[in-house]
């Protein structure tokens, strides 16, 4: 009995609480938290001499800008990136919208959707290296492959789950079909549609990188290979942080920008 | 009423039998032009291969002590690895999900390790483990590890308030509590986490053979491309190919038993 009423009181009091007393605001637990991050990074940079300890990277970033290989890799990388899962959203938001608005298109392709998510794609970057060869075409199209499954998943699980309610409200006005989509269906999937951009540029971004490793003419991947085969660790962990900073940046972005949309 | 509701709701669009006919005609064209194309001479078999030639390709392979080999090289990291993340991802997600003031921040953290390029942290784990399957397993735990801890704060953060109150007034321990009441109530939330995070360690592991390992299915499809045996190299991507869909078909058919159980 005393048992369960201190349990009440502890989630009531809980509930009761406002935000911001009581317990500490978020950014200073941001800052600890990076705080942390930075020291367990020191403490193990001090264990083994392969690691580069964190001025020692910061110092082979800021050369590496200076001399600019650093920059034009970052940049490389970027731009197949971007053309990647540019192409993957052409593509993947028309074919998901069809799929989902049609019943028996549903059922026929979403399993097929499914079966290709779950194969590594990367498998497939042999095959479009004997096809593009090792410059960017090989690069990007292995992009598009990894951004275009979450962006198909998700314009089709946003677009089947819009309220009927919405739907027959769209008929009822007599919205052409373009309409249809732009105003109803797609603006009800847009919150998915953001997550499936969040996670497509993900894997995009990582699938560019191994494929500069594996083979390419530049970019972070052909840095990163040519730091390790130098053993310079403080440079290979100043790219490392270069791809940690891109990806948080742009996560950063799309989730406010979901945050905004979703009021 | 009800009976006719019923029918017109459960009224098939179209027969049974015309979603699997059509997927099988739709792959079966697929290959069906490709051998053409092949045929023909419009696509270079020296770049795409030729379907034919990739069954009797196949059909060398399997059985090989070669290829049994690398599956189990396969699998054996796959599995030391998913179960080193998935045990550190659940215990993890109990963590955060009972340490509610850090909550938020450190859920905010986990999402953000989520879009970090994991993968590009092997070179920094070959340069301290060596060329092992050391930093194989460990980036494929990070992997794992992810998915599993959000989805566990999730489902145990959806705990109704009244199985909270049993595990209460039966006064069961703490760990007799997650054990016996709170973990088999949230492993309809956990388990997606473990199929995703299964099928992300089973990408990552192909992945990571594909660049740094000496053995492996990843391994022996980057080897077949790089002595330019095409028609291998097919045949190697046709077996990972099978193995994940295979993966996936076993992981959403538990998938859906487990919510069965827990709607009816």
């Amino acid at each position: 009995m005393t048992v369960a009423s201190k349990q009440e009181t502890r989630v009531r009091g809980g509930q009761a609480d406002a935000p911001g007393r009581g317990r500490p605001p978020a950014a200073l637990l941001h800052l600890a938290g990076l705080a942390l991050i930075i020291l367990a990074w020191q403490l193990l940079s001090l264990l083994s001499s392969h690691l580069g300890a964190p001025l020692a990277t910061i110092e082979a970033l800021g050369r590496g800008f200076a001399d600019g290989w650093l920059a034009e890799a970052t940049a490389d990388t970027l731009l197949h990136v971007a053309g990647g899962f540019g192409l993957a959203l052409a593509v993947g938001v028309p074919v998901g919208y069809a799929i989902a608005v049609n019943d028996f298109a549903y059922r026929v392709f979403d399993p097929l959707v499914q079966a290709y998510g779950s194969i590594p794609r990367i498998v497939f970057l042999p095959i479009l290296l004997t096809l593009f060869g090792a410059g960017g075409a090989a690069k990007m199209s292995m992009g598009f492959l990894a951004a275009v499954f979450p962006i198909l998943v998700n314009v089709i699980a946003g677009v089947r789950t819009t309220p009927q309610a919405l739907v027959r409200l769209g008929r009822s006005v007599e919205l052409r079909p373009w309409a249809m989509a732009v105003k109803i269906r797609m603006r009800w999937a847009l919150p998915l549609l953001l997550v499936g951009m969040r996670l497509g540029f993900g894997i995009a971004f990582v699938s560019v990188v191994i494929s500069e490793y594996f083979g390419s003419t530049g970019g972070l991947g052909v840095e990163l290979s040519a730091a390790y085969a130098a053993l310079e660790p403080a440079r290979l962990f100043a790219i490392v942080l270069v791809t940690v900073i891109v990806a948080a940046v742009v996560n950063t972005v799309l989730l406010r920008v979901d945050r905004r949309l979703s009021g | 009423m009800s009976a006719t509701l019923r029918a017109r709701r459960s009224r098939p669009p179209r027969a049974g039998w015309q979603v699997p006919a059509t997927q099988a005609a739709l792959v079966v064209g697929f290959f069906a032009l490709w051998e053409a194309g092949a045929a023909s001479g419009l696509l270079d078999p020296l770049t795409w291969s030729r379907p034919s030639v990739i069954v009797t390709e196949l059909a060398d392979l399997i059985g090989t002590p070669e290829t049994v080999n690398d599956l189990a090289a396969t699998l054996t990291t796959l599995a030391a690895g998913f179960l080193i993340g998935a045990s550190v991802g659940v215990g993890i997600g109990i963590a955060v999900a009972r340490l509610r003031r850090v909550q938020a921040v450190v859920s905010t953290y986990l999402v953000a390790l989520q879009s970090v390029p994991l993968l590009v942290f092997y070179p920094v784990l070959l340069t301290i483990f060596g060329l092992n399957r050391g930093p194989t397993v460990i980036v494929v735990a990070a992997v794992t590890m992810v998915p599993v801890a959000l989805n566990t704060t999730a489902g145990l953060g959806a705990i109704p308030r009244g199985l909270q109150r049993l595990a209460t007034s039966l006064m069961l321990s703490r760990s007799a509590a997650y054990r016996k009441v709170f973990l088999p109530a949230a492993i309809p939330l956990i388990f997606p986490g473990l199929r995703v995070g299964f099928l992300a360690a089973l990408v990552t592991t192909i992945g990571m053979e594909f660049i740094v390992a000496s053995a492996g299915l990843g391994y022996r499809v980057g080897q077949s491309y790089h002595t330019f045996a095409v028609d291998r190299m097919y045949a190697n991507i046709v077996v990972v190919c099978v193995l994940a869909i295979l993966v996936n078909l076993v992981l959403t058919r538990i998938e859906r038993s487990l919510r069965r159980d827990v709607t009816t």
